[in-house]
């Protein structure tokens, strides 16, 4: 869980830290344009309705699939896409529901006043160029498409996106060939002949285990289930981890795990295996969800891998055959990190990959969103320094100014990501109520992620956040956030443009309490782990009920024997309702819209959703 | 044999048995008593069809082990009554004393009712519950050698004997050694499809006992009726590498053809 870029952002960590130095001044107007919409209320509905036809009719908004409720007869989902001049809207999506024809809700984001050129001065191959230098890799995936882009000063730029083989999809400015935002396609868990056969844990417990008669042999390769999975095993080698991870992905059949006799000792690929069949019946059982996709695609692991501390989901185009893979590591004490919550954890980053794709072309996509304006200056060492005059010097040399806002320091975080993580989470936690006893200790269910891994977790409680460190700052450590109010925000730099006309921003390990500069190890990428807890605190408070710590407001939750009902709502939000580019808001309220989708507005679940995303900040 | 079985054969024995007295002390007219007829034929022959009655149920389980857990399941055979064929023979050896061997053959369906428990394949200790009917033939030849004791009756149209002795079986079973079942994911719920048979071969010496009675309507050729029991126990491999202990034979009643020379 936690994250790949860790060495480099604690290199920047200690260059910054020592680097600020005084420059001019610059006043940018943070995602300007951006219109939040959610509407649920007969009028809101109304207009929305009456303005996103008007779209439709004038071809700024695309249907880009409609489909059937899954789970409620007679409702229909619209999944739709803003374009300018028949160029996409990078963040601009919307769902719509309707039932008999009648419009439910509206969740999503558009951008108003665009107005700009959609003829590019580059061509797709010189910007594939550009990016060769730029990440050393090469083009994965589809030729570079056209998109608008929404910079941080509420300006627009055409943009081409591609993705390279560096697992980053990058955002690159059709005029100038320079980078103006990358999305990690790694989400992180910082974790034939068909034959029934036994397995040995991590823990020791004994599992079957279905496998695939090979030869004399057997190997890891689950023929029966829908989705089938397969498990691999790189022996440790960088050369088999990179064909494996870089697109076509090919696969070769020594890569699958083996054994002689199906009483299988290895105890991580037993895990993995296992668990991501676990993980499938979960999703199955309970949720009416065939495999990652919905569409019976392969799922493959990956275990013995190099990986430290450490468990990813690598998105598609990335992973075997190109399809995404899941990859387990181990602590650096040797233990595997496959426990069932972080398989299932890493599942339901495929899932919720997969499902948005399928909807909106997209999963969620990582951007910045802007929490809160601080001080205009900050303390460090005893000094000040004003935000206009601030720069970051890296141990390379380069300077990158400090993004202001009237002046001053503007703190940010990645709601997507928070998103993102916390829902696996709440599936990771799902899981293990679904399999394992209540309990506290090895192989028992609880709220917490990560916990039977030794020397690894708990990584994150969803019951009592603060009761876990969430990172060891200048300030001494610092708790998960169980309320919006106590979620971290960090200072970003401008990485391209000036201060004058910032095009592009990269978050820093830096965080402020009043004017106090606190240092961070990482920005965990603008707070993806690090925030999410907000919205797994809401999980367990609609589930368990209780206060939350810091907004004193009580949740009459639905029960330990009803969760199933706040499962089936926080899968139908992300599903369904999510659109690609949310706020933790959003999040919240698609929420909820689920919950009174599935049981009614005044049923229990609707309720206590509503509740616990109030107590935790997130609704009024 | 079963307690009902027995009882007939003995109440049978003995009306022959008794018989034969009465027709001793039936007088002739005028009074006087009346000499025995001297047997004048050596050779009788018997082809009879009967009705074999018998309750010999039995219950076969098997282990096994499928989808990495041990399990069984069960087969409880309906073994039913049903027609069988007898021809016998048998030549005096001394007065009234002759010495017969006997065949008799009996084929039938044979109905079961089959349960199993069925591990799950993704976890331990949650079996499935299938059940079906199958349907298997038995297939029963036996030899019977006896010695037979001709009862003296009045009348020389009339002819009563009574027999026993031993009885060579073979038996043909068919027994069920697998089964297959339709399953969907997630394999919750399972269901029989059919059983997989394994005939099943065995011989064993058991015994006969009987008597019977005929009419004849020629010097040489008449009808009679017949009434035995020939049994044993013998035990049939099983799958799985055990046995199956199965009675064969039982009480058959029946009439036919006689003859004598």
């Amino acid at each position: 869980m936690r994250i790949a870029r860790l060495r480099v952002l604690l290199c920047l960590l200690v260059a910054a830290s020592a680097a600020l130095v005084a420059q001019a001044p610059v006043v940018p107007l943070p995602q300007r344009g951006a219109v939040t919409v959610y509407a649920a209320s007969p009028n809101d509905l109304r207009q929305w309705d009456r303005a996103i036809d008007g779209m439709v009719r004038g071809r700024e908004l695309l249907v880009l699939s409609s489909r059937p409720d899954p789970d409620i007869e007679g409702r229909q989902h619209e999944s739709l896409a803003q374009y300018y001049q028949g160029v996409p809207v990078f963040g601009g999506t919307l769902t719509r529901q309707t039932a008999q024809g009648l419009t439910v809700s509206i969740i999503g984001t558009v951008y108003e006043g665009i107005s700009i050129d959609t003829t590019p001065a580059l061509s797709p191959a010189q910007v594939v160029l550009a990016l060769a230098d730029v990440s050393g890799g090469r083009l994965v995936g589809d030729v570079p498409t056209l998109l608008i882009f929404p910079t941080f000063d509420g300006q627009y730029r055409l943009a081409y996106r591609a993705t390279m083989s560096d697992a980053k999809t990058y955002i690159v400015d059709a005029a100038s060939g320079s980078v103006l935002w990358t999305i990690d396609e790694i989400k992180t868990q910082t974790q034939a002949q068909s034959q029934v056969g036994v397995g040995t844990g991590v823990l020791g417990d004994t599992k079957k285990i279905s496998t695939t008669r090979a030869g004399t042999g057997f190997r890891a390769q689950d023929q029966l289930r829908p989705a089938p999975i397969r498990t691999f095993d790189t022996h440790g080698s960088e050369v088999a981890m990179n064909r494996l991870t870089q697109p076509p992905g090919a696969t070769v059949d020594s890569d699958f795990a083996v054994d002689t006799d199906n009483t299988w000792a290895d105890p991580p690929v037993v895990d993995a295996h296992v668990h991501s069949g676990w993980t499938e019946d979960y999703f199955f059982r309970q949720l009416g969800w065939t495999g990652i996709d919905n569409r019976r695609g392969v799922i493959t692991s990956v275990v013995h891998t190099g990986l430290v501390d450490n468990a990813q989901y690598w998105r598609p185009p990335f992973g075997a055959d190109s399809r995404g893979m899941l990859v387990f590591g181990r602590t650096r004490g040797g233990v595997p990190v496959t426990a069932l919550d972080v398989v299932a954890h890493e599942m339901m980053h495929g899932v919720t990959n997969a499902s948005l794709t399928q909807r909106l072309g997209s999963g969620l996509l990582d951007t910045l969103s802007v929490d809160r304006v601080g001080p205009t200056a900050m303390t460090f060492g005893g000094s000040s320094y004003p935000c206009d005059t601030t720069v970051v010097v890296f141990n390379d040399g380069t300077q990158l100014p400090i993004l202001c806002s009237g002046g001053r320091y503007v703190l940010w975080s990645n709601h997507p990501g928070a998103i993102n993580e916390a829902f696996s989470d709440v599936f990771g936690i799902s899981a293990e109520f679904f399999y394992q006893p209540v309990g506290a200790g090895a192989l028992r269910a609880d709220y917490k992620m990560g916990e039977d891994v030794a020397g690894f977790g708990p990584l994150r409680a969803a019951d009592v956040p603060s009761s876990l460190v969430a990172a060891a700052s200048s300030q001494g450590p610092m708790a998960y956030p169980d309320h919006a109010s106590r979620t971290f925000s960090f200072i970003a730099a401008i990485s391209q443009g000036t201060r004058t006309n910032p095009i592009a921003i990269t978050p820093l390990p830096w965080l402020l309490q009043g004017d106090q500069l606190v240092t961070m190890p990482s920005s965990d990428s603008a707070g993806v782990h690090l925030n999410s807890t907000v919205l797994s605190h809401a999980f367990y408070l609609a589930i368990e009920g209780g206060r939350n710590a810091t907004s004193g407001l009580t949740v009459q939750g639905v029960g330990p024997a009803n969760r199933i009902q706040i499962e089936k709502s926080f899968f139908r939000a992300m599903t369904v309702n999510m659109p690609s580019v949310p706020t933790m808001q959003m999040a919240a309220q698609a929420t909820v819209q689920a919950a009174v989708d599935l049981y009614g507005a005044n049923s229990a679940p609707a309720v206590a959703i509503r509740q616990a995303m109030q107590a935790v900040g997130l609704m009024n | 044999m079963t307690r009902l079985g027995y009882m007939s054969f003995v109440v049978l024995v003995a009306a022959f048995v008794t018989a034969a007295p009465a027709v001793a002390q039936t007088r002739q007219p005028g009074g006087a008593p009346s000499p025995r007829t001297p047997l004048r034929d050596r050779i009788f022959v018997s082809v009879d069809g009967v009705f074999q009655t018998t309750a010999t149920d039995f219950t076969n389980t098997v282990t096994f082990r499928r989808n990495a857990e041990d399990s069984s399941f069960s087969t409880s055979y309906d073994e039913k009554s049903g027609p069988a064929f007898n021809v016998s023979g048998a030549g005096l050896v001394w007065r009234t004393i002759a010495v017969g061997v006997g065949v008799s053959r009996f084929s039938h369906g044979v109905p079961g009712a089959f349960t199993a428990s069925v591990p799950h394949p993704f976890f331990f200790n949650q079996d499935r519950q299938v059940s079906g009917t199958i349907n298997s033939t038995r297939e029963e030849l036996a030899v019977h050698v006896n010695a037979r004791a001709l009862l003296p009756l009045k009348s020389r149209r009339m002819q009563a004997m009574v027999f026993g002795g031993p009885s060579f079986f073979n038996v043909k079973q068919d027994l069920v050694s697998d089964f297959e079942i339709s399953e969907t994911y997630p394999y919750d719920t399972a269901t029989f499809s059919r059983g997989v048979t394994n005939t099943a071969s065995k011989s064993k010496v058991g015994f006969n006992a009987g008597a019977d009675l005929a009419y004849f309507f020629t010097r040489q050729m008449g009808v009679g009726g017949t009434a035995q029991y020939a049994g044993t126990t013998l035990a049939l491999d099983s799958a799985g590498g055990g046995t199956v202990d199965v009675k064969v034979g039982g009480f058959q009643v029946g009439g036919g053809l006689r003859l004598r020379f």
